[in-house]
């Protein structure tokens, strides 16, 4: 799940022929300044961040006049959202609204269809009040989007005469877009008409499936993947690891996402993360990330993961766990994952390790971690089981280690 | 009786040469499942793990009994891959490929409803139906009779990793398994759990299902409704995991599944009450399964 940040949707819009307001994006209020000279005030300032919810922008402020504009320009980059700085922000030109509409394209991930939904704003706000119901209609995917679908759907939401057929080709525009770029949605929220009769997609968010990016170099660099999953920008550790899984769409899955705090590195793979990480924190256990690998990640993948997770300053241990792997060769995981510790110069005999893997190649796999002093178990014990060793270890190697219970436990 | 596959079944799998891909083809016929030939472009006429090898799907099903078949695509050959089996009327179509493109996958699943194929996935990891000795995909791995024995115990996975383990557990409880799906991990797929709770109810082999349930997936609604309407009258034991999540800030999501649209909230306290609202035995703690299991199945 990949966002798009608002300069960027914006991008992709116009050069799909859907009018966007001038605009320009700016590192400091002074490059903000002078940039915006260019532009007819009133203008919006948007902050180009990830948000709650994976929004793309939040409209900070309207400026009238370029004085106003330096102000609200020079507060912004003083303050940080999320404890991240503001990196950049964008200036649009604010049009004068005689119409506001919503439009958006979606998965309806319950009829297994896509999802268009419209309607009409109140007159000239931007955004859409909270009681606003969009009128949704599904499309078959095998159908697609129908021009009398989109005059239907549009009369229905009040519509009429010249305004309507220029409505209905934008529609049909973003629709070709939606589906050419293998976006998750597309929302346009608002598309106004402007008193001068002009149609402008006023504010924007995109989301792009990252899993269909091998297939959209156009996109490389401009997507913020992973971000609407996480609400924030990914770290640049979560995005080394992201590259690296992407290296090789078929040699298995890695994922780490950093979590402040916690001691325990979480390396488990499979399908049994959310209940491992459940039980860890049950038994006083402190996970200092999370993470996944499953499929058949190959040595590099594996070896990355491990120094990333070990990378982490205040990490005092690593729980290494898997659900019963069918196709996962347990002796490259082990492989990989002790050369890495070798690199690392972490001291195995005191350092708590624990591990629970149980599949293909697993003799070579218990052998591999046995001889390098790490304790390790077979299907002979649960999931659960191993948590509880793990915190044990824990509790062994650091005298007072908490066993508190997961109650303690915060994010 | 079984559901899905049984002694009858016949295998193809589309996209077999690579290493992994092969292991599949070992691991199943030593199973005893019939992997009648394989599919690569370009290797036609080789042997695998003495399975043929034909260019196309059409070559493959002409010279065997085809009525099933495993699609081990890369990503960007799923949706053709889909359209070949339907193409050649092959009514059971497992695809595990993982990472597949959400609009591919509404493709697909579109496409084979329309054909009326019965299509399990994407990313699912397999079936398995012990008693016959049968395997759909790489589920159970090199040693299926670790986790899979033959029994009454019907087992739906709504994680691709957990499935394998959770039969283990049945084992541990001491009992077995009549049918187990992987039914995939993704927001998208083509078999639910209630699709798969209807054949299991019709099964006279299986006395009871467990439910394996994962954060982003959001089937629990209709499955309490199921239990309501008595559409689905066998004990269902359900696990759901991830309640660490619901002291997360608000919408955010750590595994791979992103939000599904409509139903209730992904809160597995919520998912949890609904279910044992409806009748279902929940287990609290994963370990728990094993219990719940003896007290009922002894009844």
């Amino acid at each position: 799940m990949g966002l798009l940040l608002e300069d960027r949707s914006k991008d992709i819009l116009n050069r799909n022929g859907i009018t966007i307001p001038d605009f320009i994006t700016a590192t400091t209020a002074l490059e903000a300044c002078e940039k915006s000279l260019d532009l007819a005030f009133p203008v919006s300032l948007k902050v180009l961040v990830v948000g709650k919810n994976g929004s793309v922008n939040r409209v900070v402020r309207h400026a009238s006049r370029p004085e106003e504009l330096q102000a609200i320009a020079a507060l912004i980059f003083s303050r940080d959202i999320a404890n991240r700085q503001i990196e950049r922000i964008m200036v649009q030109e604010k049009p004068d609204v005689h119409k506001s509409l919503y439009l958006k394209f979606c998965i309806d991930y319950i009829s297994h269809e896509y999802q268009i939904q419209v309607g009409l704003l109140d007159g000239a706000g931007s955004n859409r009040k909270t009681d606003f119901k969009p009128i949704i209609e599904r499309l078959n995917p095998m159908l697609g989007l129908k021009d009398g679908i989109v005059k239907r759907i549009w009369s229905k939401a009040g519509l009429d005469g010249p305004e309507l057929f220029e409505v209905c080709q934008i529609t049909i525009n973003l629709f070709s877009l939606f589906t050419g770029i293998d976006a998750n949605f597309i929302e346009l929220n608002p598309l106004v008409f402007s008193k001068q009769g002009t149609l402008i997609a006023e504010h924007s968010t995109i989301s792009i499936d990252d899993n269909a990016m091998f297939r959209h170099p156009e996109l490389e660099g401009l997507v913020e993947i992973g971000a609407e999953r996480l609400g924030r920008f990914l770290s640049n550790l979560e995005k080394h690891i992201l590259q690296l899984d992407m290296e090789d769409n078929n040699q298995g899955t890695i994922h780490l996402v950093e979590i402040d705090g916690g001691d325990i590195g979480f390396m488990c793979g499979g399908g049994g993360n959310y209940m491992l990480f459940d039980s860890l924190l049950k038994f006083g256990g402190r996970p200092a990330n999370y993470s996944e690998f499953c499929g058949n990640p190959n040595s590099k993948k594996i070896s990355g993961l491990t120094k990333a997770i070990l990378s982490k300053q205040g990490v005092r241990g690593l729980f290494l766990a898997q659900n019963i792997t069918s196709n996962t060769q347990l002796d490259t995981v082990a492989q990989a994952v002790v050369e890495s510790m070798k690199d690392l110069a972490i001291d195995l005999p005191r350092f708590p390790v624990v591990v629970r893997q149980s599949g293909a190649n697993e003799e070579k796999a218990r052998e591999i971690f046995v001889k390098a002093g790490i304790e390790y178990y077979g299907d002979e014990i649960t999931l659960v089981k191993a948590a509880r060793r793990m915190v044990e270890k824990m509790s062994e190697a650091y005298p007072g280690y908490s066993e508190e219970g997961y109650l303690n436990w915060q994010y | 009786m079984a559901i899905l596959v049984d002694h009858t079944t016949r295998i193809v799998i589309q996209g077999i040469t690579d290493k992994e891909r092969s292991m599949v083809i070992r691991h199943s016929i030593h199973y005893g499942t019939k992997v009648v030939a394989g599919v690569s472009p370009g290797k036609g006429g080789q042997f695998v793990y003495g399975v043929p090898i034909f260019d196309s799907l059409r070559a493959a099903c002409r010279e065997n009994q085809v009525n099933c078949s495993l699609i081990c695509e890369p990503p960007e050959s799923v949706s053709d891959a889909v359209l070949e089996a339907i193409d050649n009327n092959i009514k059971l179509v497992l695809v595990s490929t993982v990472n597949l493109p959400v609009h591919d996958t509404l493709r697909i699943l579109n496409m084979a409803k329309k054909a009326g194929i019965r299509l399990i996935g994407p990313n699912s990891l397999g079936v398995i139906n012990p008693r016959d000795g049968v395997k759909l995909g790489a589920l159970g791995g090199d040693n299926v009779e670790r986790s899979f024995v033959p029994g009454h115990v019907g087992l739906i996975s709504m994680s691709t990793g957990m499935t394998a383990e959770t039969a283990l557990m049945v084992k541990r409880a001491g009992f077995g398994i009549s049918t187990c799906i992987g039914i995939g991990s993704d927001p998208l797929i083509g078999t639910t759990p209630m699709d798969l709770l209807h054949l299991f109810q019709r099964d006279e082999d299986t006395y009871l299902v467990v439910v394996f349930s994962e954060p982003g997936v959001n089937f629990d609604d209709s499955i309490a409704d199921m239990l309501k309407n008595k559409q689905f009258v066998k004990p269902l034991i359900y696990y759901a995991a991830g309640r660490f999540l619901e002291r997360m800030p608000e919408g955010y999501i750590l595994g791979n599944p992103p939000p599904v649209l409509g139903g209730s909230s992904l809160d597995p306290s919520q998912k949890v009450a609904k279910l044992r609202g409806a009748g279902a035995y929940i287990a609290d703690n994963y370990d728990d399964i094993i219990m719940l299991l003896q007290q009922v199945m002894v009844h």
